[in-house]
């Protein structure tokens, strides 16, 4: 018995031991920092590569980049946005729960980055979601800008009028 | 832990940001910063760094984009890089709320390097801030701990809301740290420990864990109480038998008091988890020192036949064996030994070939990558989690989750996906960039085929013609007064220059009454004309000056195509910029696949030996027990001959 009692406890006082450093253990991450490094590097790669696919296929002279932001949002719960470059459908995004709270937190989505011609063109964007008490909203935004030689920046926002309790829509050339 | 660090930094920096720019249209400056928290946001870490560092390369960086990228490096564990970003970054050029966020992010760092005097100089830093933060005073108390000033500790701790997992470490640490010296306060802890509301796994385990070293100190507490009783009666009864007589009488008393209570602690402790067998390996030893034996009986056996390769099973068939002794007689303890010691040798049997199986194989990358492959299509899981399945199941564990949950075998395989997941990564990108060089030479055919074609036709010279006659055109019809006498034919629509070509015609031939009336007809039509000239001039100037800015951007066009074939050289048009970006960055694709394909084989080699560090550490665990029961067996026997032999 007492062999048998002594195991026992010698065993148990392990796990002890164990269970007492097992909390501190939880709050250490492994490294490796050369491997760290490796995935670092790759992320850089494809930056580089990423920065030299739209010097490549967007340059300067014709790009345009369309960023969609919101501003307090509670009037208006995004779904969707579709765009249309000089009538063409260009891209249509479907938004998710965590894609809208990024939004509401202040981040800027990049929603489109293509090429439009010289001279004068039309971007029109559809937004599709709640507004005012759930009911279904749909609104467009049109904005009209000069492609010269330089990228243009567009930005779509979606804001609260809190006076006229509705949600606005704007496009800015910026 | 640290993704919860990484948020909030992200979390202080758009406030900060957003109270300092006081306005919320987007600009140039401010994108790059909103654009990278769009994804950090959303937990898109990779996304987040390589949109941070895209800002980078174009130039457009700040402090604030930089400590999103650390954020975002943390997330991602890279933390010797993370740690480099903030080190460089220059603190004074931090707002003062994303200084304190530095500092705690250093602060726990040094705690995870467990750089205990960096912990107080961060934490120094951050007495200036007066921070409200649950890391501050986690961080504090650790810190306070360390130092041995367990009641600062508790002073931090109750800044800490009751359900945060940080409530949780910090108690069980500190009674971790007074257990030896003082095993009163550590049940005290451990007491309010168990009594925190559990919201989640991670709370439930460390309570759980907190209630099996709450019994464990139970089950110690007697024997010091029972010394400390012995001195009082030694004091106060003389009679030296009355006294042990006294003394065991209350030690028994006392040894079930505190069996109960450590009873009462385990019956809590779920067996769904981890500390289920645990709690069980516990439960039987009580009953077994209570005498309860056929209980202590029923539990080994469970314990063994539910969790064979658990720790906390380690005793049971020794246990069971002695639990059957003392409850049934020697015949069923004898067999149960038997049987016992045949188990164990079966599953060390099965664990040495498996262990030669793997030793054989794993060193094959066709091997393991295939058999990852067909695991992964087969349960259509991840390649790590289908691996480990199949590798668990190899060693005969029913329960693999304790394998599995081997912090080693772990982090191996988690660097080994990982790494096989860049190299293939890298290997996409490879043919990236064939594409765009593909692309880049196709543009570059273009442009020299348009330069060609600008300089054979002429074309600056066509467009600068066309320029000037419109010019001429837009000038005339701005400053010249037309009147009634003029050919004003210019603007006169098809139908009317229809009509006055028809009028022209009737006149020959006719006579002058004839002509009068026809004279007045071309009159009327002509004055029709004289009197829509002020509209018809502007519509033309409207036409020629959308004409003129054609022909402008046409000319533009040329000037650029001209220009950035002026880039080239006439004979090898590889050596533009983009080409040699494309060929730069091909050279760098390929020596981090080089290094990539390196760390890949050395993260096998870890996992390889991982793993048979592991299948080591079960055989010498067999091993060790089946010693024990062979013992069993011998005392047993020995007991057998002696009854025998007795007269």
């Amino acid at each position: 018995m007492r062999y048998v009692v002594n195991t026992l406890i010698i065993c148990l006082a392990l796990m002890l031991t164990l269970d007492a450093h097992g909390a501190e253990d939880q709050q250490n991450l492994s490294e490796k920092p050369q491997e760290n490094n490796l995935e670092a590097e790759l992320l850089q790669l494809n930056a580089q590569l990423q920065l030299l696919e739209e010097d490549l296929l967007y340059p300067a002279s014709s790009r345009v980049a369309v960023f969609l932001s919101m501003d307090l949002g509670e009037l208006f719960a995004l779904d969707a946005v579709s765009l249309k470059l000089n009538g063409k459908d260009v891209t249509h995004h479907l938004y998710t729960e965590r894609q809208v709270n990024a939004l509401y937190q202040g981040g800027v989505q990049k929603l489109y980055v293509g090429n439009a011609k010289q001279g004068m063109n039309r971007v029109t964007a559809f937004f599709t979601g709640k507004g005012p008490s759930d009911r279904d909203y749909k609104r467009a935004v049109t904005l009209e800008f000069e492609q010269s030689f330089e990228p243009v920046f567009i930005e779509l926002q979606v804001t609260d009028n809190t006076g006229s309790q509705q949600p606005e829509f704007v496009a800015t050339a910026f | 832990m640290y993704g919860q660090i990484g948020s909030l930094l992200v979390l202080c920096v758009i406030l900060t940001q957003i109270a300092e720019a006081g306005q919320t249209r987007l600009s140039r400056q401010s994108l790059p910063l909103h654009h990278t928290l769009y994804e950090q946001l959303q937990g898109e870490y990779r996304s987040a760094y390589g949109v941070a560092e895209y800002y980078k390369l174009k130039g457009q960086v700040s402090p604030e984009l930089i400590l999103v990228q650390a954020s975002a490096s943390l997330e991602l564990g890279y933390l010797a890089h993370g740690r480099e970003l903030i080190n460089d970054l220059d603190e004074g050029s931090l707002l003062p709320e994303n200084q304190s966020r530095l500092h705690l992010y250093l602060a726990r760092d040094a705690y995870r390097r467990r750089d205990w005097p960096l912990l107080d100089t961060h934490l120094e830093a951050l007495e200036q801030f007066n921070l409200d933060d649950r890391h501050y005073y986690f961080l504090l108390a650790e810190s306070a701990r360390i130092n041995l000033r367990f009641e600062a500790a508790e002073v931090a701790l109750e800044n800490l809301d009751l359900s945060d997992v940080y409530q949780f470490y910090g108690r069980f640490n500190l009674a971790s740290s007074v257990v030896d010296r003082d095993p009163a306060t550590a049940a005290r802890h451990l007491q309010s420990l168990v009594a925190l509301p559990a919201r989640n796994l991670e709370q439930l385990l460390l309570t759980e864990r907190g209630r099996v070293a709450l019994a464990d100190i139970y089950l110690a507490e007697s024997a010091h109480r029972s010394n400390a009783q012995a001195d009082t009666l030694n004091a106060n009864i003389q009679n030296k038998q009355a006294r042990e007589d006294r003394l065991h009488e209350d030690r028994l008393q006392e040894d079930r008091l505190h069996e109960d209570r450590a009873r009462q602690v385990l019956a809590k402790v779920s067996a769904s988890y981890q500390y289920g067998p645990m709690a069980l390996a516990r439960l039987a030893r009580i009953d077994m020192q209570a005498g309860h034996y056929e209980n202590a009986a029923a539990i080994w056996h469970h314990l063994w036949q539910n969790y064979p390769w658990h720790r906390a099973a380690t005793a049971a068939p020794s246990g069971l064996g002695y639990a059957l002794l003392q409850s049934s007689g020697e015949e069923a303890a004898y067999g149960t030994y038997l049987t016992a010691l045949d188990t164990l040798e079966s599953q060390s049997q099965s664990l040495s070939d498996f262990g030669n199986t793997l030793s054989d194989q794993l060193h094959n990358p066709d091997w393991v990558l295939g058999k990852a492959n067909n695991e992964s299509n087969e349960s259509n899981d991840g390649n790590e989690g289908s691996l480990l399945l199949w590798l668990a199941k190899g060693l005969g564990h029913d329960d693999w989750t304790s394998w599995l949950a081997d912090e080693s075998v772990q982090r191996s395989a988690r660097r080994w996906q990982s790494l096989d997941l860049a190299y293939k990564d890298l290997k996409r990108r490879q043919q990236d960039l064939s594409i765009l060089q593909v692309v880049d030479a196709e543009q570059l055919r273009r442009t020299e085929a348009a330069r060609k074609r600008i300089q054979e036709d002429d074309l600056a010279v066509a467009s600068d013609g066309l320029i000037r006659t419109l010019e001429a055109d837009l000038s005339d019809l701005s400053t010249r007064n037309y009147r009634i006498t003029d050919d004003l034919s210019r603007f006169a629509t098809a139908e009317e220059a229809a009509l006055l070509k028809a009028i022209d015609q009737l006149s020959v031939g006719h006579g002058q009454t004839e002509m009068v009336r026809i004279s007045r007809l071309k009159g009327l039509v002509t004055y029709q004309i004289y009197e829509a000239i002020p509209k018809r001039r502007q519509q033309q100037r409207d036409l020629i000056t959308g004409r003129l800015a054609a022909a402008q951007t046409l000319k533009q066009r040329i000037t650029r195509i001209n220009s950035s074939a002026a880039q080239l050289p006439s004979s090898a048009l590889a050596n533009n910029n983009v080409s040699r970006r494309i060929t730069q960055l091909s050279a760098a694709a390929d020596t981090l696949s080089q290094r990539t394909a390196v760390a890949l084989g050395n993260a096998r080699g870890s996992l390889i030996a991982s793993m048979m560090d592991y299948i080591d550490q079960d055989q010498r665990l067999l091993t060790a027990q089946a010693n024990g029961l062979e013992y069993d067996i011998a005392r047993l026997l020995d007991r057998q001959f002696l009854a025998e032999a007795a007269p």
